[in-house]
């Protein structure tokens, strides 16, 4: 009785013909045609491998030259397959074949690449050695051999009954043996495998030694569940010149039970190779050869989305705060009044008297100097119009440059002359916060050392009525409060600052160190509301809320987006 | 040696600017010295900043990198802006606008550039972050502190409303002086590692 | 007992205890925290080198500021964990500041890094510290400049910085590079929680150095804060809870 099996392509596994993934690698059995089994092959075999238990073990290279082995005589082995029986005489050994055998024979004829490549090169390394030049890759291995067979030899007791058998079987074997079978059974007349008592299963080593002695073993019986882990010497044949001689290689199988004799037992160097390190090397072959598999190159992911949006989000952003900008109609301010931050600094510039002397700080950077004029530009018409001295200090690169700018622009839109009070440039400090600091310090030459440098600046020593510190970052800003409000207590200090320093800045006017503030565009539209003069800055403040609101319906339409679809791939540190 | 001697120097400055807080009356000269040689030192450094600057583009052209071209830019315009500075002066006009006329716009355009950089970063805030608690924090206190900046919502004097709208526009400088608790503390003990000469900034 | 003479109490045992953990006691043992961004950081600049692309470590805008005082000494204690031997004859690594001190301290660290790992006699390497331009606009124009020209595979921003890193990262990503950044302002911390996966925010950023490496020092350093983290926080709520009951 034959049964349909489907044999798994990756491992050689036997599967249900209805099975759509091999059970021991999980390979999809799609598009693999069912082989045929003898019922015996199977029920021996719960798990449907194409071999033996004790045959798992043998190692790939024993089973692979086996088969190239018998690939000569495919033609006569294929015709006598089907009447494999287990008592025909060993002039034919092929007819010997295990239904296994005949199944991998099968598919290696049905499929082309199921021979593998470990087979091909097997197969291209014996061709090789079978050429002119065979001869010359053996003479190492060849010594080797010979060395091994020498110490087997001269510790043999002499021949045992089993030897003469075999020398008779080979007499009667005679030509017809294959070529393979006449170089084992002269090279190896005293050796025999040894055998456990308890070994299981029939076995590719054990069949090969029935050949040479040329009995029929009956299959030994299949212990319960147990395969013998005895570790056992088994010689296995190379293909090579006849010429060389016999050249032998030795292997130890974990599972194979054969024949012990004294000389096999004792003297032979072998390698154990157990079951799981013959797994092992399977799936690191297999590994290899997945990783040599040709893939297709991953394609990149087009970005042209991504530009495309960032454009269209732009263009969006543009028109709306455009449109708020230059529509014309009138903004509508935030309550009207100023905070109260704001409110004390209008009211500190609106009481100013005349003749007032002032300190200005510049501490921003170009970028922010719209801004910053949009906010100081109307504090400082109120109060260059009654200042009779001005002074300024820059802690930023282009401070100075900022200062005269900004100075120049409030003189001219107020028509104050520009000569109608001196404007003092206290210079420029590197760093915002060592320059407050070293103003606050006094700075001066009381300790003066030869050749070293001299400070070359030092603080106004008069009293100002107002200190007004434009920067767009809240350290720099605190720096100054922190050096200035301590070194002239009684001196009122205004912010005029930024929207993003502004918050942090607030609790200075809440304590009291700051007088007053004037922070952002909004604190800037109130200003120019309660002063009530045109639309100017109200415009930007409405532009301003578009650009917010138009922030907030991002993040909004962020979160639906990411509702909606797949989550991004966990690639850390891209955007 | 030179290795000995940069520790020893930096272990003693920073102590005695340490003690100095304590012993104010007997260290004030000293701390005054050391405060004008750091200032003059922090003014060369960045002259010595002006000078790798150079140094990079000039590198950059001899051995004609990618964009050396742009480079070359940069050195006729630095060249220019400092010989007119010398010679016209900050004060001039003219050099205020050729220089302020260049500055602004480029500046301003990248703040435009990260305006807008920031808008669309916003789009894919979740996307990037993902559900988290923090994210999820993160997202709802940024649309609520953006509403109440708009000044849309308001609110009567003296109110419950208003006092409940302090309390929110509060909540931001809360968190921020965490943080700058935190960052303090870290600087703390960065300085700290400093004096112990466990960290060597000023190199080994 | 004023607040100031507990403050100052406060340092001194901060000082007390990295002498002891650092020198006498020599901690070694102290598991830091697991932060994934730190190991994508370090996976990135291998895989830079790798694929042959630039790296720019970006060390920030200024070395003190009143606000954030450690931040510009954290980004130079970092620098030598990422100056490896393989980095420094690789080459194609840049070390990007805008502030004048900054950069030749960093060139500084670089030569003496150079040095220890060849020879007393080399000073020259191929990593330099540049300076792109003295101020935090110019600086960025000139780094957007160099991440255009150079592709970059790693971009790690450390020090003090502020809403421009979102260019700077924005950019850089956009070419295919791996972005890591230590935060420390609140500015960038703001901007670059929009963009960043790999991202350290506020005082996490000085657990940076021990992470790289974790040496007894640097673990020294980190038990240290900790340890000093958690007094704080008691006398945070020590001093809430006077003040409400009414002895301060």
């Amino acid at each position: 009785m034959m049964m349909l099996v489907l044999i798994c392509p990756e491992c050689n596994a036997h599967n249900p013909p209805d099975a759509e993934s091999c059970q021991d690698c999980q390979a999809s059995l799609a598009g693999v045609a069912p082989s045929e089994l003898p019922d015996s092959l199977d029920s021996e075999n719960e798990d449907f491998d194409l071999f033996e238990p004790e045959e798992k073990d043998l190692p790939d290279l024993l089973y692979f030259l086996k088969q190239d082995d018998q690939a000569e005589d495919e033609e006569s082995l294929l015709e006598e397959s089907g009447a494999s029986q287990p008592e025909e005489s060993p002039d034919q050994p092929e007819e010997h074949t295990p239904e296994w055998l005949d199944t991998v024979r099968k598919r290696a004829r049905e499929e082309e690449d199921s021979a593998g490549e470990l087979i091909r090169r097997v197969s291209a390394a014996q061709e090789t050695l079978a050429g002119d030049h065979g001869e010359s890759h053996h003479e190492d291995f060849e010594s080797w051999i010979q060395k091994l067979r020498e110490e087997a030899r001269d510790k043999a007791a002499g021949q045992d009954e089993a030897s003469e058998e075999r020398s008779s079987g080979e007499g009667e074997a005679g030509e017809s043996d294959p070529e393979w079978l006449s170089r084992v059974r002269k090279a190896h007349g005293s050796l025999e495998p040894p055998r456990e008592p308890d070994a299981a299963g029939r076995s590719l080593l054990e069949w090969l030694v029935e050949l040479e002695e040329g009995q029929e073993e009956n299959p030994p019986e299949e212990e319960d569940g147990e395969i013998a882990e005895a570790e056992v010497t088994q010689p296995i044949r190379t293909h090579g010149d006849e010429a060389a001689g016999d050249r032998t290689q030795e292997v130890r199988t974990g599972t194979t039970p054969a024949k012990e004799t004294e000389t096999a037992k004792a003297e032979l160097v072998t390698v154990g190779i157990t079951r799981d390190e013959h797994e092992q090397a399977d799936l690191l072959a297999t590994t290899i050869t997945d990783e040599r598999a040709d893939r297709p190159t991953p394609l990149e992911k087009p970005k042209t989305a991504g530009w495309l949006v960032r454009a269209i989000l732009a263009l969006l952003l543009i028109t709306g705060m455009s449109l708020a900008l230059f529509s014309g109609s009138q903004a509508r301010l935030p309550g009207g009044q100023l905070p109260p931050a704001g409110q004390a600094l209008w009211d500190w510039a609106a009481e100013l008297l005349e003749g007032a002397s002032l300190l200005l700080v510049f501490d921003y950077q170009p970028g922010y100097a719209a801004e910053l004029e949009l906010i100081a530009a109307p504090i400082l018409k109120e109060t260059l119009a009654k200042a009779s001295e001005v002074a300024f200090v820059s802690s930023s690169a282009s401070g100075t440059l900022l200062a005269e700018a900004l100075l120049t622009e409030v003189m001219e839109a107020s028509a104050v002359p520009k000569d109608s009070f001196p404007v003092e440039n206290w210079g420029y400090y590197p760093v915002g916060a060592f320059g407050a600091y070293g103003i606050a310090s006094g700075l001066n030459a009381s300790m003066q050392l030869p050749n070293l440098p001299e400070p070359t600046l030092t603080f106004p020593q008069r009293d100002y009525e107002g200190i007004l510190i434009l920067s767009d970052q809240f350290d720099g800003a605190q720096a100054w409060i922190e050096q200035l409000t301590v070194l002239s207590p009684d001196t009122p200090v205004h912010l005029l600052v930024s929207a993003q320093a502004g918050p942090m800045l607030m609790p200075y006017f809440e304590s009291g160190q700051v007088s007053g503030m004037l922070s952002g565009v909004g604190d800037a539209a109130g200003l120019e509301s309660v002063m009530d003069q045109g639309g100017v800055v109200a415009r930007r403040w409405r532009a301003y809320q578009v650009g917010t609101l138009s922030l907030v319906a991002m993040l909004v339409l962020g979160v639906m987006i990411s509702l909606i679809a797949q989550p991004q791939s966990d690639r850390r540190g891209e955007v | 040696m030179k290795k000995i001697l940069g520790i020893a120097v930096a272990i003693i400055v920073g102590l005695v600017v340490l003690a100095g807080y304590f012993f104010q009356s007997q260290l004030s000269p000293i701390l005054a010295l050391v405060f004008e040689w750091g200032l003059v030192l922090i003014g060369v450094a960045g002259l010595i900043g002006i000078g790798y600057l150079l140094a990079m583009h000039m590198r950059k052209i001899v051995r004609w990198e990618k964009r050396s071209f742009f480079s070359i830019i940069v050195l006729i315009a630095f060249l220019f802006a400092m010989i007119a500075g010398i010679l016209l002066t900050p004060q001039n006009a003219l050099y205020r606008d050729l220089v302020l006329n260049v500055q602004i716009p480029v500046e301003t355009s990248l703040l435009a550039i990260l305006a807008v950089t920031l808008f669309y970063a916003s789009l894919r805030l979740i996307r990037v972050r993902g559900w988290t608690p923090m994210s999820i924090a993160f997202l709802a206190s940024a649309i609520f502190s953006l509403i109440l900046d708009l000044g849309i919502i308001q609110t009567g004097v003296g109110t419950i409303a208003s006092t409940v709208l302090a309390f929110f526009e509060r909540l931001p400088l809360v968190g921020a002086r965490g943080i700058l608790l935190g960052m303090a503390l870290g600087g703390l003990v960065v300085g700290l590692r400093v004096l112990l000469a466990i960290d060597r900034p000023y190199g080994e | 007992m004023t607040w100031t003479l507990l403050g100052w109490i406060f340092i001194g045992l901060g000082a007390v205890i990295l002498l002891v953990l650092g020198w006498i006691i020599k901690l070694k043992g102290y598991p830091p925290r697991r932060m994934p961004a730190i190991q994508y950081l370090q996976g990135s600049r291998v895989a830079a080198i790798e694929r042959g692309r630039h790296q720019q470590i970006v060390l920030g805008h200024q070395l003190w500021s009143r606000v954030y005082p450690g931040l510009g000494l954290f980004a130079l204690s970092v620098l030598p964990s990422l100056l490896d031997p393989e980095n420094l004859v690789n080459g194609d690594q840049a070390v990007s500041t805008s502030d004048g001190s900054v950069v030749v301290f960093a060139q500084q660290i670089i030569q003496g890094r150079y040095q220890e790992g060849f020879s007393t006699s080399l000073h020259e390497s191929s990593v330099r510290a540049a300076l792109p331009g003295p101020t935090p606009l110019s600086f960025t124009a000139g780094l957007l400049a160099d991440v255009q020209a150079h592709p970059h595979g790693s971009l790690a921003l450390f020090g003090d910085y502020g809403p421009e890193a979102a260019l700077w990262a924005m950019s850089a990503a956009r070419r295919g590079g791996q972005v890591f950044a230590a935060a420390g302002s609140i500015a960038s911390q703001a901007v670059l929680y929009l963009e960043l996966r790999d991202l350290l925010l506020g005082e996490e950023v000085f657990m940076v150095p021990g992470l790289l490496a974790p040496t007894s020092l640097n673990l020294a350093g980190l038990l240290t804060e900790d340890i000093l983290r958690i007094g704080l926080i008691l006398l945070l709520i020590a001093g809430v809870i006077l003040t409400l009951v009414g002895v301060v």
